[in-house]
């Protein structure tokens, strides 16, 4: 170990970022640490709070959107997270989609199949969903 | 970190214990040491299991269940519409609809869901966290008392009630701002105080303060506070602190940190009652106990290991029961996936009489006062919250410092500074940053009535082709106007829906007439 200190670039620096939660669920508690972690990681993030597939769709659309994090903890994630894939994709949407909640394995892999690129749930760590997320954004850039 | 905590745990040499520890005796003011001089010797804690799910048919099911298996007390829980008091054929609705919860949309559905349950012998808390939905289930539920011939006078049990949960807790979209939330607050405990002599009209809810990221000194501070609001206000609607204050309930959160929990109920004890004493001025000692539920902490729950979370419960309920609560929910292991399968909630149903019938806890009262570790965490979390409560009052009362945001910031500044001491590991979870090894273990989820919403939807549209439209016009008018005037909501509410009136338009009137509020949450 020198003493060059090597400054880390944070890991999604000029990533626009929105938080947003769906329905009726109350827990705000994940969304808002998840929200600050993103921030701290580079992100840019917009918390819009409670929102429908509509109002997310209209939010997110001409805003340059590259993440959208959706947080369900009340059980209403195989309603309302297909809904809202399905609303972002008919208007180009064209960034990652992830979802933190409480959410059993058997879902989760479910929504992955449908068009969420990751699913964290309950437990998982800043340190993993933001270099997971930095992961998605380098394959896609290689992808590109 | 950890190690400097077990330090401060030892007894240095030498150093004496406060004068306080010599004196305190249980049932005795300040209570410190119990509301009841033998505590649990003459009266058992009531085993009060949360449930609710599915339509109010589905939840009678679950809280016959419970009851026939060993529970004493009905904990049932709302939907978030129903919470919210929007109706389960919103659109924004749909998904949230009888998970988590019941979904409730007119009286019939609360005649289904005691039906066959005798509400004047079962004390029922109605988990109606938020105001605008607590005025409308206890207006339903005092209307299917009311259909059955059961006097008012003979239902025991609580409505949650507590403005904090519908403007910082449990956010959902059109919250009503604080002052107008905590009115309708207010507006319930008054009625209920004037009518009900056997309930408690506002459970202050801690638990969810603390879930949402309070530590427990902050915790424990906004329920004082919250306390000291409602006295405030009732007060200047020239009630007597006589009145209200025996009604008064707090509901606490049993977290990890076992005798630091212990040490925070003992401390909730002496500063109420010193609060009602010394500042209120009153010497009833009905008024000076500091009376509460307890829940074990859902937000300990680990998913990956569910059947750890039957361990860290059984922990957490013990401190409940030696911190004197009067009333416990255990939760269920899978609770971090899903609400609990029938399996969970019977297992957390059997782990509240492991403690009661097998741990012998109940044969002492207090027993670890007088200990100096004890004492001094209490005297610690005591000093804690006196400062915060000096910094509330500063900011105006509780009232003003939710409308400002700094109860937003300040639980949210703990939610995430809790992240990263798990991060760091600092603070050690089991399954979570160690002792990760091995598979996870399967459980089963709940798997909630998949037609709920259906079925709702179809029971709304009957009874508005049922109702007497025209009555129910002027019950709506009447309750717009009285809703606008400051007078009490409660009796044009229980007109309202005794004509017919569903809890989204209820809700949707208060919405209207008080206007909607954006929580400072970000």
């Amino acid at each position: 170990m020198g003493s060059t200190a090597v400054v880390a670039t944070p890991p999604l620096i000029g990533k626009r970022a929105v938080v947003a939660k769906l329905g009726m669920d109350a827990h705000w508690r994940g969304a808002i640490v998840v929200a600050r972690g993103l921030r701290d990681a580079g992100a840019e993030v917009i918390y819009l709070g409670h929102t429908t597939a509509a109002q997310l769709t209209a939010a997110v659309t001409d805003e340059d959107v590259d993440l959208i994090g959706l947080s369900c903890l009340s059980g209403n994630h195989m309603t309302a997270v297909p809904e809202c894939v399905a609303a972002l994709n008919a208007a180009g949407y064209e960034g990652l989609i992830v979802v933190g909640g409480a959410i059993p394995p058997q879902d989760g892999a479910a929504l992955e199949r449908s068009g969420v690129s990751a699913v964290f749930p309950t437990g998982s760590s800043l340190s993993t969903i933001v270099a997971h997320l930095a992961h998605l954004f380098a394959r896609d850039t290689a992808g590109a | 970190m950890l190690n400097e905590r077990a330090v401060a745990r030892n007894r240095p040499g030498g150093e004496k214990m406060s004068e306080s520890t010599e004196t305190e005796q249980p049932g005795v003011f300040p209570f410190t040491r119990g509301i009841h001089p033998a505590m649990y010797q003459s009266r058992p804690w009531t085993i009060r299991q949360l449930a609710g799910f599915g339509t109010g048919t589905d939840t009678n099911e679950r809280y016959r269940t419970l009851l026939a298996n060993g529970a004493t007390g009905i904990n049932g829980v709302f939907d978030y519409p129903s919470l919210r008091a929007f109706g389960s054929d919103d659109e924004r609705a749909i998904g949230d609809v009888g998970r988590g919860g019941v979904a409730v949309d007119v009286v019939e559905d609360f005649d289904d869901l005691f039906a066959a349950i005798p509400i004047d012998e079962v004390s029922v808390s109605l988990v109606s966290s938020q105001p605008i939905g607590a005025v409308p289930h206890l207006a339903m539920y005092l209307t299917v008392a009311e259909r059955r011939g059961i006097p008012w006078t003979a239902l025991a049990g609580t409505s949650q009630n507590d403005f904090l949960m519908e403007t910082a807790i449990t956010i959902a979209p059109e919250v009503l701002a604080p002052v107008c939330s905590f009115r309708l607050e207010c507006d319930l405990i008054q009625f209920a105080t004037e009518h009900l002599p056997k309930w408690n009209p506002v459970s202050i809810t801690g638990y969810n303060y603390r879930e949402a990221g309070a530590d427990a000194a902050l915790e424990l501070a906004l329920c004082l506070a919250h306390g000291r609001a409602i006295a405030d206000e009732l007060m200047r609607r020239g009630m007597s602190p006589e009145s209200f204050l025996p009604r008064v309930s707090f509901f606490l959160c049993a977290h990890n940190d076992f005798l630091a929990e212990i040490a925070k109920f003992r401390a909730a004890r002496r500063m109420w009652a010193t609060y009602v004493r010394d500042e209120l001025g009153v010497t009833d000692e009905r008024c000076q106990k500091f009376r509460f539920h307890t829940q074990t902490s859902g937000a300990t729950n680990v998913a990956r290991f569910p059947h750890v979370n039957i361990a860290r419960s059984a922990l957490q309920g013990m401190a409940a029961v030696l911190g004197g609560t009067q009333s416990l929910h255990i939760n269920g292991y899978d609770e971090a996936l899903s609400i609990p399968t029938e399996h969970a909630a019977l297992t957390a149903l059997r782990t509240q009489y492991v403690l009661l019938d097998e741990s012998g806890v109940t044969n002492s009262v207090d027993p670890f006062g007088g200990s100096w570790v004890m004492e001094r965490l209490t005297d610690e979390v005591e000093a804690t919250v006196a400062g915060l409560l000096t910094d509330i009052t500063e900011k105006g009362g509780l009232v003003a410092a939710t409308e400002t945001g700094w109860v937003h910031s300040a639980i949210s500044a703990h939610a995430f500074q809790y992240q990263h001491e798990i991060e760091n590991g600092t603070r050690l979870v089991v399954g979570l940053n160690t002792h990760m090894e091995g598979e996870d273990s399967p459980t089963e989820s709940f798997e909630t009535p998949a037609d709920t919403a259906t079925r709702q939807a179809a029971r709304i549209v009957e009874v508005r082709e049922r109702r007497d439209a025209a009555a129910l016009a002027v019950a709506m008018k009447e309750l717009e106007s009285v809703c606008r005037d400051g007078r009490n909501v409660m009796p044009a509410t229980l007109e309202a829906v005794r004509h017919g009136a569903t809890l989204g338009e209820v809700g949707g009137l208060f919405r209207e007439v008080m206007g909607t509020w954006v929580p400072p949450l970000w």
